[in-house]
């Protein structure tokens, strides 16, 4: 137990300090790390992880109330689908939990846990091959249009944030809703995804996309929690060791992200990413080997 | 798991991450308002 509560808070200290660096929960790293270097079964994994980003985000929050960087009204347009989605994502998670083991080479494995780990991969996989494209593109033009621009589904809002065309209101909310499946399901609060897309689908600059997600990130998990706390996956003595690192951590890297670049705040992000994603591809591959 | 479990289990991280960041607000307020003093 002792052991558990020191990995917890080693955890939870890294996952601050991507907290306030980049506007992330820390929930896509915290998550796979209870399961796979504490062996927490999946579901209460998620259920501490999300609980866990409502307290750092609700720090982080505090600390950017004065930097009027955050689009409230975009945020609004994306939380019409993404309290659904959350509230879907975690139902999921729950039937997969009810249905118990696969067996695979003879040994049991919980299905939550291993749907989980795999949906883990792809996704994560995805985004960090995306960011690294990206980054190594040449600088783009002053005036960042997103690809959301392009679709133009009716009706439409203009975001002050955003210097491009107006946006199809449909598009966001089901991209509201997509993002609110992944935070129910795999306990992530959204950022890992919610930021990239507001950067690179959306159009916003890369300091008001860490508020905006940051408000996003709170929402959803609020509501994801919620449905995880019902389903009784929660460990209050583990959720207070990582909030306490989790605070500690979402300082130092608050002061580093003030000092740099937008450019260079991606490119360490996706580094980061990649790390979880070698992390979870080695746990899938040592059920299967 | 009942309702009043639920609200004071949601509660833990929201009391946290505001009692967490108000308190190193001030810790930091202290130190830089000692910092301008030594320099007046």
């Amino acid at each position: 137990m002792v052991l558990q509560l020191i990995g917890g808070l080693l955890i939870s200290l890294v996952a601050g300090i991507l907290t306030g660096l980049f506007g992330v929960g820390g929930g896509f790293l915290i998550t796979p790390m209870l399961h796979i270097v504490l062996g927490l079964p999946m579901p209460l994994s998620v259920g501490i992880g999300t609980l866990n980003i409502v307290g750092t985000t609700t720090s982080s929050l505090w600390w950017r109330r004065k930097s009027n960087l955050a689009d409230l009204k975009l945020a609004a347009v994306l939380f019409g689908g993404n309290a659904l989605g959350a509230y879907l994502g975690a139902n999921t998670l729950e039937s997969l939990r009810l249905k118990g083991d696969l067996v695979i080479r003879g040994d049991a494995i919980p299905a939550a846990d291993l749907y989980t780990l795999i949906v883990y991969f792809f996704v994560l996989g995805a985004i960090f091959v995306w960011m690294y494209l990206e980054t190594r593109r040449p600088a783009g033009p002053t005036v960042r249009v997103g690809l959301f621009a392009r679709i133009r589904i009716p009706p439409y809002a203009r975001f002050d944030s955003l210097e491009g065309p107006p946006l199809s209101i449909p598009v966001l909310a089901y991209f509201g809703l997509l993002l609110g499946y992944l935070t129910g399901l795999l306990g992530v609060g959204g950022g890992v995804v919610l930021l990239p897309a507001l950067v690179y689908l959306v159009g916003m600059r890369t300091h008001a996309a860490i508020v905006t997600s940051s408000v996003m990130v709170w929402l959803t998990s609020m509501v994801a929690a919620i449905s995880h706390a019902s389903a009784g996956n929660v460990d209050v003595a583990l959720l207070l060791v990582l909030l306490v690192g989790g605070t500690i951590g979402a300082q130092a890297g608050q002061s580093v992200c003030d000092r740099m670049a937008g450019p260079k705040l991606r490119r360490y992000f996706s580094y980061v990413v990649l790390g979880v994603v070698i992390m979870v591809l080695v746990q899938l591959l040592s059920i299967y080997l | 798991m009942e309702f009043l479990q639920i609200v004071g289990i949601l509660a833990i991280p929201v009391v946290w991450g505001l009692a967490s960041a108000r308190l190193i607000e001030w810790m930091r307020d202290r130190k830089s308002g000692t910092r301008t003093g030594g320099e007046g």
